[in-house]
């Protein structure tokens, strides 16, 4: 090893001087990423190539021949790409509407995106199918205004599918087009209209080039979401919207055919990293980077465009598609009937009481505040530690690393879930918390590495050296110049990472068990098994936590956006 | 009213206070030794083989333009960046491999990169904190510093509530406040208007003076660069192309990059060599003295500048810039299309050899 | 590396020992949740507690898959588990359960159909026609069979029907004019699971929803959603008993035997094998359709219970005549290649 690094030239004795300490420091989380992600998933996908304890290709093959696989890719991908144009379809009228409107306004649009977005998978689907059954409230007012003869079924079909998925992943368009809405030079429109463009005009000629990119990179985010979709599509779909992602748990838990469950996780892996990748090659991954630390809210002018009577009208209506369900089920959680029914017939405390007295829901409340303290703790350490680290490194591995840290997060956690089961049934380890909190943190900390990595590169660097060259310790200048600066985005990485852990259904199914079953996956078994009411008035604890926290760092972000 | 109490500040500062110069004290600052640095990024060398001596007390600048190498240059002075090969001594000491805290350098950067979330007392204490000095200490040397740049007042402060001139000056009193050995400047005043500068280079040369500092200056700025330096470093390609004091680079260049660099220049090929002549010792009309050469060429623009006229003068496919005097001349003399005459003294033209 | 994962295992089940040694007796049971853990809950496990004072922990979902993994590493956390015949047979194949001989339970008295050298049968369900008496009042014609759940001009309305293949295929064959004795020859050949997929084909696009767990048919009747559907007897008499408009047909029923079943390895064999027992009493076998509507898996039970409670079981004996009883040989065979033309024939 010595003559070795006697044999560089000085110039990389220097380099291999600076970055050895960032090197050091994305260590833990690559590490972390090496032995619980990528491993585990090679793992399993080996498993795809093994038929009898052979080297073969017949699970894919099995794949090919089998129409119903053939069948279930197809609805999979149709299922995407429609979910993808309706978001970006609801998504304009929406994003204009925030980018126009007092700030006031403005802040509560932010919040009809975000609450959403953060609520739990399960609060929102478990909504939607209250609100949406045969004699459910929509029927009801669609029936008794006379728009409908007879109660439509929005449920179990396309149609559910398409409003839980639509719901649940506008917000990755709605944010982007926000932002490139509050960036287009107003002008333009002036200009336009001057040159005697009318409102489709505009919006064909000027907006729509304009606003591309954004909705394009927001398009591609979302087709990623919802190619691995596994819990809205199996509550509210039928067997026409099956997806890949409830096949691959299908073949494990019920057929435990681990190599046909591999295979389908391959396909479902490559699509998603060529999604990824081009999306690398059209904006690069620092779009991602920049783009998901904009979730805060921010203040907008008030610049209204012509023509935008009926876009306001849409964007309201869209603002409150977002809001209905979680509004809806508020009033649902009060009532004291067996039966998800809107409006209840009698109020009560029924739920809650069941909810705060049962020993199997406080106990399943806890084991998820404890597995989201300890995730958050982890990931924030690793995400931020690798931050830091790949921000110090000048070489090509950077981007290298930036892609492996980004990765888990777009990778759907059905296969990351099924490929640590895998790793850790084994090693018993699903019994206790260990399974759960890795995963999670695999889930979690690429958005600590990216808010904090995002910071990092709005952190004048010429500030360090201004430090250093004031004789503190590198130590001391994270601490009393880098630190604070960032802090809020640190806090904010922070909290999403306790919410991702908070809310996660797929991982709790597969990494936990009876004694330490998190809040989402209690909540599931009481949709998926039977209907338990409590379940709703669970689902308002957890939406009264999401406000709380989104409210917390909302607050934290105007602070920030003051300094 | 906030406005306008920081527009005071400002203006009081514009009024070109009377500067009383100090005793000059026994210089504060030490020397600098830069020898053989060579410094490359992948393929392109950033430096080739720099040495430069910076004496004790000295206010050099090295000027040049972007990518000429001088902030590389600086960079591995101040220890943010390590040379290929090649040392930096300071005082004798060889500081090359010794970590940036250690070096005893005063920095002012670009956009002076004071701490956004300390105050200004804060920040100008910063350096104090880190060697550990005690409380009261803190605080009289603090209030020294920030009296010396007439910011007593604002200390408590936060660097986004000052001006651009007033940031600059915390920066600077943060770099001064632990009597560095050296203090590095890395365009400073490059993002202050033109008064405020100027009022700003006045301040810092009797700072310069008065502490006895020595100051490695880095700028693009020629005329900046002559109104402050004891001497200029001329940079290009990450080579040195001539160091000398102030009149000696623009009387004597050693070539025609650093006459058109400093100052204006006319160049005219001859056979075996180029001749380059300053815009004011073009001689126009009846001034052409009758050993000089004499040129006859066509007015395309003139300018009035206040001292002189300013002529592009169209002659054999070239445009010369000469400086006409006011006296007696007026706009309808110089209109453009009219044929002028010109020429210069034999002892005025700078010879330079064809590279 | 497989060995040293299971050394690891070893370790794992060891220190799992030495501390469980220690501590008061207890069993960990685990079932499928909704009304029929309820009711395993309130007919057995708390009696059975009170009176042995063995303290029970219960989870839920006993894949077979996880017990599985729990058995390859010897940290199986589950004692007693109970499992539908289909899934019993699974597990069977996959040797993660344990025989139960005579000695250990004495299942002597069991009606010998449901028997099985793997499990104790706990009880007997049906699946069978649930409708909607808004849909179908007295009066006018009611469904009764599976033919009738077919027969979408006499009977119109939205249907629900199981999400899994097993029983819905034969009914579709009864209802296709088979005779439920006849139901498994014909399945065993092409033809005949042709003629099954025909049928769903033909009822799909009346199929409002296709459930899955047995909850979801009876909230579809009381909401509406649909006028018909084909689900457990048990979870409609609980819908029926809340005062839901549902009545059942009972022409045609597939029955099915429910399992309470010891995992290989159970950290608490004795306290399983003990509430097995008290289980399969026929005094307690008695006990369970008070609480929910489906029947004792031993005929000496029926004395014990009153004639009103006996009209909703489906395991008496006139019922037991007419009813066909799911094959799980057949299903674990054939199982996953039915299920993919299953799913095929609605995915389209």
């Amino acid at each position: 090893m010595a003559h070795l690094v006697l044999d560089l030239p000085p110039s990389s004795l220097a380099a291999r001087r600076r970055s050895s300490p960032a090197l050091l420091a994305a260590l833990p989380l690559l590490v972390f990423l090496l032995c619980f992600f990528v491993g585990p998933i090679a793992g399993l996908l080996k498993e795809g190539f093994v038929s009898d304890g052979a080297l073969s290709l017949a699970n894919y093959r099995h794949l090919i021949d089998t129409p119903i696989y053939r069948i279930v890719l197809g609805n999979t991908f149709t299922i995407a790409f429609f979910v993808t144009l309706s978001c970006i379809v609801m998504s304009y009228p929406l994003a204009y509407l925030m980018a126009t409107v007092s700030q006031n306004v403005s802040r509560l649009l932010f919040f009809a995106v975000l609450l959403p977005f953060w609520a739990s998978a399960l609060v929102r689907t478990s909504a939607w199918i209250a609100l949406l059954g045969k004699n459910g409230p929509l029927n009801t007012l669609l029936t008794s205004i006379g728009v409908l003869d007879q109660p439509m079924a929005f449920l179990y079909n396309f149609t559910g599918v398409m409003i839980g998925m639509t719901h649940v992943l506008m917000p990755f368009v709605v944010l982007p087009l926000y932002a490139s809405f509050r960036a287009m030079d107003n002008t333009l429109v002036q200009a336009a209209q001057s040159l005697g463009a009318g409102s489709v005009g505009i919006f064909n000629n000027v907006v729509l080039p304009l606003t591309s990119p954004g909705v394009v990179a927001g398009g591609i985010i979302v087709f990623m979401n919802a190619v691995g979709y596994y819990i809205t599509p199996s509550l509210m779909g039928g067997p026409a919207q099956r997806m890949v992602a409830e096949l691959i748990s299908y073949n494990i838990s019920e057929e435990l055919n681990w190599g046909l469950a591999a295979a389908l996780a391959g396909v479902l892996l490559v699509t998603v990293l060529a999604s990824l990748w081009t999306f690398n090659r059209l904006f690069g991954l620092d779009q991602l980077i920049s783009g998901s630390s904009g979730k805060g809210a921010s203040a907008a002018p008030a610049r209204r465009t012509p023509g935008g009577r009926v876009s306001v009208v849409l964007g309201v209506a869209c603002a409150i598609f977002l809001l209905l369900p979680i509004i809806v089920v508020v009033p649902m959680s009060f009532g004291t009937s067996d039966f998800p029914i809107f409006p209840p017939p009698q109020y009560g405390l029924r739920w809650y009481t069941s909810f705060f007295d049962d020993g199997k829901w406080m106990g399943a409340l806890f084991s998820s505040l404890r597995v989201g303290v300890l995730v958050t703790v982890l990931a924030t350490l690793l995400g931020t530690l690798a931050a830091l680290g790949v921000h110090k490194m000048q070489s090509e591995r950077k981007s290298w690393l930036d892609a492996l840290f980004i990765v888990p997060m777009s990778v759907p956690a059905i296969i990351t879930a099924v490929s640590l089961f895998y790793l850790m049934a084994p090693l018993g380890l699903v019994a206790n918390s260990v399974a759960v909190v890795i995963g999670h943190t695999v889930l979690a900390s690429p958005y600590v590495y990216i808010t904090v990595r995002a910071a990092l590169r709005s952190f004048d660097p010429a500030l360090e050296l201004a430090a250093l060259s004031l004789g503190a310790s590198w130590p001391e200048m994270f601490r009393l110049v880098m630190l604070p600066a960032l802090m809020p985005s640190l806090v904010g990485g922070a909290v999403f990472a306790f919410v991702t852990s908070f809310d996660d259904v797929v991982m709790a199914l597969f990494l936990t068990s009876i004694r330490n079953r998190t809040l989402p996956k209690l909540m599931y078994e009481g949709l998926a098994h039977d209907f338990d009411p409590t379940v709703i008035s669970a689902s308002c604890v957890l939406i009264g936590a999401t406000v709380l926290i989104l409210l917390s760092n909302m607050l934290l972000e105007q602070r920030k956006g003051a300094l | 009213m906030h406005a306008s109490s920081q527009f005071g500040a400002i203006a009081s500062a514009d009024l070109m206070p009377t500067i009383e110069l100090a005793e000059r004290p026994e210089a504060q600052g030490k020397d600098v030794a830069v020898a053989g640095v060579r410094k490359t990024y992948k393929n392109t060398v950033a430096l080739a083989e720099i040495s430069l001596a910076v004496a004790r007390g000295e206010f050099c600048t090295l000027l040049g333009a972007s990518g000429s190498g001088k902030t590389t240059l600086l960079k591995i002075i101040a220890g943010f960046e390590s040379p290929d090969s090649g040392s930096v001594r300071i005082a004798g000491r060889d500081v090359t491999q010794m970590p940036i805290a250690d070096r005893n350098i005063g920095m002012v950067f670009q956009n002076y990169s004071l701490f956004p979330h300390m105050s200004v007392f804060e920040n100008v204490a910063f350096p104090l904190r880190m060697r550990r000095l005690n409380h009261d200490d803190i605080r009289r040397r603090v209030g020294q510093a920030l009296d010396l740049v007439s910011l007593g007042e604002l200390r408590q402060r936060l660097p986004r509530e000052l001006s651009g001139g007033q940031q600059q000056r915390v920066a600077l009193a943060r770099a001064l406040i632990f009597n560095p050995d050296l203090l590095l400047m890395d365009e400073p005043l490059g993002a202050l208007d033109k008064n405020l500068r100027q009022t700003i280079q006045l301040q810092l040369k009797k700072l310069h003076h008065d502490l006895g500092l020595t100051v490695v200056f880095v700028t693009h700025d020629q005329e900046e660069a002559m109104n402050l330096s004891d001497r200029i470093v001329i940079m290009d390609q990450g080579r040195i192309v001539q160091t000398g004091t102030p009149d000696a680079l623009y009387l004597q260049p050693d070539n025609p990059f650093v006459a058109g660099f400093l100052g204006e220049c006319n160049f005219i090929e001859k056979p075996g060599c180029i001749v380059g002549v300053r815009p004011e010792n073009v001689r126009i009309g009846a001034q052409i003295g009758d050993s000089d050469l004499r040129h006859d060429g066509q007015i395309i623009a003139a300018t009035f500048c206040g001292m002189h006229w300013k002529l592009f003068i169209k002659s054999h496919n070239a445009t010369m810039i000469a400086y006409a005097p006011v006296a007696g001349a007026s706009s309808a003399s110089f209109e453009p299309g009219r044929t002028v005459s010109w020429g210069f003294a034999a002892a005025d033209a700078m010879e330079f050899a064809v590279q | 590396m497989k060995s040293r994962l299971q050394k690891l295992g070893c370790v794992v089940a060891l220190a799992a020992a030495v501390a469980g040694g220690a501590q008061a007796a207890e069993l960990n049971f685990a079932s499928w949740g909704g009304a029929y853990q309820g009711a395993i809950r309130d007919a057995w496990l708390k009696p059975f507690a009170k009176e042995t004072g063995i303290k029970i922990t219960e989870d839920t979902d006993p894949q077979v898959a996880k017990i599985k993994a729990m058995i390859d590493t010897k940290s199986v956390a589950w004692d007693v588990v109970t499992e539908n015949s289909a899934r019993l047979t699974r597990g069977i194949k996959l040797g993660v359960f344990e025989k139960i001989t005579a000695d250990m339970v004495d299942q002597k008295h069991v009606i010998p159909g449901a028997r099985n050298e793997y499990g104790v049968p706990s009880e007997i369900f049906s699946t069978l026609i649930g409708f909607s008496t808004k849909s179908f009042p007295a009066g006018k014609a009611q469904p009764s069979t599976f033919a009738d759940f077919w027969d979408v001009a006499k009977f119109p309305g939205k249907r629900t029907l199981q999400d899994d293949p097993a029983t819905v295929i034969e009914s579709a064959l009864i209802a296709d004019g088979v005779a439920p004795g006849d139901v498994y020859k014909v399945l065993s050949t092409p033809a005949g699971i042709d003629r099954a997929m025909k049928q769903i084909e033909k009822i799909k696009p009346h199929v409002a929803m296709w459930w899955k767990n047995g909850a979801e048919p009876v909230n579809a009747l009381g909401s509406g959603e649909v006028v018909m559907a084909l689900g457990w007897n048990g979870r409609f008499q609980a819908g029926i008993d809340s005062g839901l408009p549902i009545q059942m047909g009972w022409g045609n029923t597939v029955a099915q035997v429910g399992y309470f079943v010891l995992v290989k390895g159970a950290p608490h064999r004795e306290e399983a094998l003990k509430l097995m027992n008290y289980m399969i009493s026929p005094k307690n076998q008695a006990e369970f359709s008070k609480y929910i509507a489906y029947g004792p898996t031993t005929e000496a039970a029926f004395p014990l219970i009153d004639e009103a409670r006996k009209h909703r079981l489906p395991s008496t004996p006139e019922r037991m005549k007419s009813a066909l009883f799911l094959d799980s040989e057949f299903w674990e065979k054939n199982g996953p290649a039915i299920v993919e033309r299953y799913n095929q024939i609605r995915a389209r």
